[in-house]
């Protein structure tokens, strides 16, 4: 389990984030998201140890993390890039980590292991290959199996997707978060894309403008954000001084009281939706009509009353 | 077809004019207008083998260049390492200072360091002579290496720390090895500089130190063409002895790294 208590990190005396406290229980993968910018990819270096809190503790299974160096962390952090080494085949990409790494076996041991994990990422017919003979999806597969072999308790994955085509993403998010859910690693994944967080994560971390703005279940997040913050990051809806309207909850209505303009049409799960803006909240919002509408023009929203769960 | 172009322009530019010179060593009176020459000899590298200083400056020519080479690299890398990755203030200045014995004239700078060699006692010693040699050679291999650390992305650190490897061992299993083709380019020229000294060579070393260019430039008065011919194909051929030796060490450099 890892505990992250009032974290606080400066650079140059201008804070990237700060009161960043959370948990993430062993076995569970958290997904934290936020906009480019927001602190999240600093947050992930200092668990990993790779730079330091400017105050703060972090814990994880009840041992103090906070000042030991990065090398000595049973944490391992895989990044946007695979980075593999271009000169070492897949094998020897793979034992890097137990060779020169945190956890060094004898040759006969890690050879094992090896061979193992690859047949678990399913690159065993590539083991001596080099890098560049594999697509990317493949190499973020090796580059997983090099962390995982380092049987840390907690993996840290910073954006590992954002190289790959959204065909290839859509594939190997779903593969990655089976394979560490059948592992059973606790793992904290950033990324800023909202759909991948919520698919990737048992638990969802929201984090902007260097505050972590709400956590919790997926589903609640999406459905309750606290504030506009949070709804600007994840929801689908508008926010306003009432609170938080789900777009599911919004329908075009001549009746209706707020007033929107179409900006586009966009098909998506075999539905066609309309992007609308908002300008009395600044808000955009996408819903979902039968109406056939058109580009520039006005139309009116009003809100649909949802009988009450339960 | 292009790789048949390029391998048959290599040959042109690079092989034939060195087969030539060969031609030319072991032929006796191969004068215009014979297409092929009309006798053979052996004489001019009798003269080459039989002169006990050319095989002297041959030595001294090769501990000069290797020495200069390896002095190169202990000095160049970091430098160059610390130069693309370092984070340091002022890069640009530190570059063009790192830079300026190539700007200056070096002999102007050699007049000056003679005087400071001879109180040293290093002049006409072999030691001056390597380290007068740095000077035309280290400005380019900090430049060849520090471009060749700018095409590492600077994540790989950060991955050496997170796997848990110390900085020094991902330095040279990690970085070193991918530096490689840039790691060449860089002894080959330090070497190739180290051997065309004449000048530097002749000040600092005082007549003391005799490499090949010393002796070469002399026989150059003599009009015996197939000797001067002979010489030419023994300094042509140092760099590529030079290179084999450089690959030789590096294969056994990546098998030691594989079995251990």
């Amino acid at each position: 389990m890892l505990t992250i208590h009032q974290a606080e990190k400066q650079f140059d005396q201008l804070p990237v984030f700060r009161g960043v406290s959370f948990t993430v229980k062993a076995g569970e993968t958290a997904s934290l998201v936020g906009p480019s910018g927001c602190g999240k990819t600093t947050l992930l270096r200092t668990i990993a140890g790779l730079e330091r809190l400017s105050s703060g503790t972090m814990q994880l299974h009840g041992r103090d993390m906070t000042s030991v160096p990065p090398e000595k962390r049973p944490v391992v952090l895989l990044f946007q890039d695979a980075l593999l080494f271009p000169h070492l085949t897949v094998l020897e990409n793979v034992l890097y980590g137990l060779k020169y790494g945190k956890r060094r076996l004898s040759r006969k041991k890690r050879n094992e292991e090896a061979e193992t994990m690859l047949a678990k990422v399913e690159m065993t017919g590539w083991k001596d290959h080099y890098p560049a003979q594999l697509s990317g999806g493949q190499q973020q597969r090796v580059s997983l199996a090099r962390a995982l072999l380092l049987q840390p308790e907690l993996l840290l994955l910073d954006e590992p997707f954002s190289s790959l085509d959204a065909h290839l993403r859509q594939q190997l998010r779903l593969w990655v978060r089976r394979f560490l859910k059948q592992e059973g690693v606790t793992a904290l994944f950033v990324t800023h894309d909202r759909e991948e967080a919520v698919m990737m994560g048992d638990h969802l971390l929201v984090m902007k403008d260097g505050l972590l703005q709400q956590e919790g279940a997926p589903e609640d997040v999406y459905t309750a954000p606290v504030n506009e913050a949070v709804a600007d990051v994840i929801s689908d809806g508008l926010y306003c001084e009432e609170g938080f309207i789900g777009a599911d909850r919004l329908q075009v209505d001549p009746e209706g009281e707020l007033e929107a303009v179409v900006e586009h049409a966009l098909y998506a799960y075999g539905w066609r939706f309309y992007r609308l803006t908002v300008h009395t909240l600044s808000q955009t919002v996408v819903v979902h009509t039968e109406e056939e509408l058109t580009e520039g023009t006005s139309v009116k929203l009003s809100v649909k009353e949802v009988p009450e769960h339960d | 077809m292009r790789s048949i172009l390029g391998w048959s322009m290599l040959l042109l530019v690079f092989v034939v004019p060195v087969l030539f010179l060969f031609l030319r060593s072991i032929t006796f009176g191969w004068r215009y207008p014979d297409l092929f020459p009309s006798d053979w000899s052996m004489r001019a590298w009798h003269v080459i083998a039989g002169d006990p200083q050319i095989l002297q400056a041959l030595l001294t020519t090769m501990l000069v260049g290797i020495t200069v080479v390896a002095l190169n690299l202990l000095l160049g890398i970091p430098a160059a390492y610390a130069l693309s990755h370092g984070r340091l203030k002022g890069v640009v200045w530190l570059e063009t200072i790192l830079f300026l014995p190539i700007l200056v004239p070096v002999l102007a700078i050699a007049m000056g360091l003679h005087i400071t060699m001879i109180r040293l006692g290093l002049a006409d010693h072999i030691s001056g002579v390597i380290l007068i040699h740095l000077l035309p050679t280290l400005p380019y291999t900090i430049r060849v290496l520090r471009s060749g650390f700018d095409r590492i992305a600077p994540g790989w650190r950060r991955l050496g720390d997170t796997l848990g490897a110390p900085r020094i061992t991902l330095f040279v299993t990690g970085l070193l090895p991918m530096m490689r083709p840039s790691l060449r380019s860089a002894a080959v020229l330090a070497f190739v500089i180290s051997l065309s000294q004449y000048v530097l060579t002749a000040i600092i070393g005082g007549g003391q130190v005799t490499t090949l260019p010393l002796l070469y430039y002399p026989f150059f008065d003599s009009a015996d063409q197939a000797v001067i011919a002979g010489f030419s194909v023994v300094f042509a051929a140092l760099p590529a002895v030079f290179l084999l030796l450089w690959e030789s060490l590096m294969a056994g450099f990546t098998y030691l790294l594989r079995r251990t």
